[in-house]
């Protein structure tokens, strides 16, 4: 699988208690083992604790890993020190599930938007301003929200500025841990239209973490399933969706399929996904 | 029923009009006691210009003048004279300006001492942040008087040793917040994204740590300013803080002790003066806690 842009081989990450320090680990994420070509749009689904979050942040080097193996664009994030390090941060990046938790509340937007061009210094003051502008006009905002705090916006575009943060270094791989599962389902809609328009511009790589089938069934290509650390199924959207095979699978299908989000799939939802 | 509702006075304005008349009030008490403190630290630096006397200057045959107000007062010396003859009010704006200065040098020292230290501890690996931490416990438990006049025994009285001295005894309270914080803070959304985005920990402490720790920050050293200000009193007044013949208002309450019977403003007016400092950095203290405890308030 050389065409494979992130890979992960057999990755296991586990919580050891504060003390005793050798005592029973959690295995959050246990032998997992995915490969996400360059461009692919994979849905990560399973409920809460089933480690799809901790995964995404190994991947992010935001945690580490007891055992296992990650490559994204052929290096081991892990291996990487000082400015291969700093490359390696350019390319992936993340927005998670709370948005307003994920911005600083004593930071403007414009600066928050900013902070990776600052920490990456790259171009100077006026550049990063052209730039922080373009990035809120790309994300649906108006330059004016820049002057703004984040408890001024609401929580759509609040995740607008998470998103447009996150795009701000130009990155390859972006995972969204849960970023519309704290949204109205209208907001939901736009910002799922405004991922799948980034991934198009782009060629974004996308990792998307969710516990709502209905949301990755609308956006990703292919989908895993993941119970209790480890990864049961995995397939293209369609087929998962009209062919499960694993029972928690069928578990999960069913467990969706309460009366609103019965509508055959051309109905409800849908209709808000065209771009 | 809904006849008295209807009837009841419009009151429904009333619980938002006292909330900002208290608030106003607050700000009012906020104002008067930070001028109040500015007009103290004013007098203390204009001490050259406005001391009437040398605060130095002895004059023997008028020792323990009593002030202006008292029989035998006279307006040469407003608050009096002291055992020696020396100009108390004089002596009172010197001290002011040794006494402040000394505290607020000592508390700045002690804040970067613990701030630093603080965020060393919270950001930095396990083993940094437990060894940090025992640092910290085994200070905690050291007498402060014993640690600073064993300092100051092995290091002599200048001022310098004072200011270090106290701030060396004085950091452990923002060590042990700052870490307490910094180890909250560093589970934010936010450092994760900065994290993520490549920020390194001096980053994330410059940038989205001391941000948000800057207000408690604020509140926590005006609160202390006063315990500050008694320890250098406290020493001085053992003797072994400010020599003479410099004016320290500690200093001046000690060498008035011995005169409490016959000539109470002697110690009275400069204790009149640290009371003064204490109540009004408390009060000012306090309003910036309630100001700073409403989110998003102004």
């Amino acid at each position: 699988m050389s065409a494979a842009f992130v890979e992960i081989e057999r990755l296991s990450v586990a919580f050891r208690p504060a003390w005793p320090r050798r005592g029973p680990a959690f295995r959050a994420v246990e032998d997992v083992s995915l490969h996400l070509a360059r461009g692919e749009r994979l849905g990560l689904v399973g409920e809460s604790g089933s480690g799809k979050s901790t995964l995404g942040r190994a991947l992010l080097r935001l945690i580490r890993p007891e055992t296992g193996r990650v490559r994204v664009g052929g290096l081991d994030p892990f291996a990487l020190r000082g400015a291969a390090l700093m490359a390696f941060r350019r390319r992936a990046q993340v927005v998670f599930q709370d948005s307003e938790a994920s911005l600083d509340p004593r930071m403007t937007v414009g600066a928050a938007i900013r902070e990776g061009l600052d920490i990456h210094r790259i171009g100077r003051a006026a550049d990063r301003a052209v730039s922080v502008a373009r990035l809120l006009e790309r994300v649906g905002l108006s330059p004016e929200h820049g002057a703004r705090h984040p408890h001024a916006l609401s929580g759509g575009q609040r995740q607008r500025v998470n998103i447009a943060r996150a795009l701000a270094l130009g990155p390859e791989l972006l995972v969204a841990d849960e970023p519309v599962s704290a949204l109205d389902v209208s907001v939901q809609a736009q910002i799922l239209n405004l991922l799948r328009g980034l991934h198009a511009e782009f060629g974004l790589t996308l990792l998307f973490i969710s516990h709502d089938l209905a949301v990755v069934r609308a956006l990703c290509d292919r989908v895993a399933v993941m119970q209790a650390g480890r990864i049961v199924e995995c397939g293209q959207t369609e087929r998962l969706f009209s062919d499960p095979r694993h029972p928690y699978t069928r578990l999960l299908l069913e467990s969706a399929a309460l009366p609103e989000n019965a509508a055959p799939s051309q109905g409800g939802r849908e209709v808000f996904m065209e771009p | 029923m809904s006849d008295a509702a209807l009837d009841a006075p419009p009151s429904a304005a009333a619980p938002g009009a006292g909330r900002r008349r208290r608030r106003r009030l607050r700000a009012d008490t906020l104002t008067l006691a930070g001028s109040g403190l500015a007009l103290i630290v004013l007098l203390g630096l204009a001490a050259p210009v406005i001391a009437p006397h040398d605060p130095n200057a002895v004059n023997m045959l008028a020792r323990i003048a009593p002030p202006v107000w008292m029989d035998g007062g006279t307006w040469t010396h407003p608050l009096g004279t002291d055992q020696i003859g020396r100009d108390l009010l004089s002596r009172c704006l010197y001290g002011i300006r040794t006494s402040f200065g000394v505290a607020a040098l000592g508390l700045l020292f002690s804040a970067v001492l613990g701030i630093g230290l603080g965020l060393l501890a919270g950001l930095g690996g396990r083993w940094i942040d437990r060894a940090a931490m025992t640092v910290t416990d085994v200070f905690i438990t050291l007498p402060n008087l014993l640690l600073l006049l064993c300092g100051i025994a092995l290091l002599g009285t200048e001022i310098w040793v004072l200011v270090v001295m106290i701030g060396f005894v004085k950091w452990e309270g923002y060590a042990r917040i700052v870490r307490g914080e910094a180890l909250k803070l560093r589970e934010a959304g936010y450092v994760e994204a900065s994290r993520a985005l490549g920020g390194s920990a001096l980053w994330i402490a410059r940038r989205h740590i001391l941000p948000n720790l800057a207000s408690p920050l604020v509140v926590m050293l005006t609160l202390s300013f006063p315990g500050v200000l008694l320890m250098e009193a406290g020493l001085s007044f053992l003797g072994v803080g400010v020599q003479p013949p410099t004016a320290s208002l500690g200093r001046m309450i000690g060498d008035g002790r011995d005169y409490l019977v016959n000539g109470w403003w002697l110690s009275g007016m400069p204790s009149l003066v640290i009371v003064a400092i204490t109540l009004l950095f408390q009060i000012v203290g306090d309003a910036l806690r309630d100001r700073v405890d409403v989110r998003g308030d102004g």
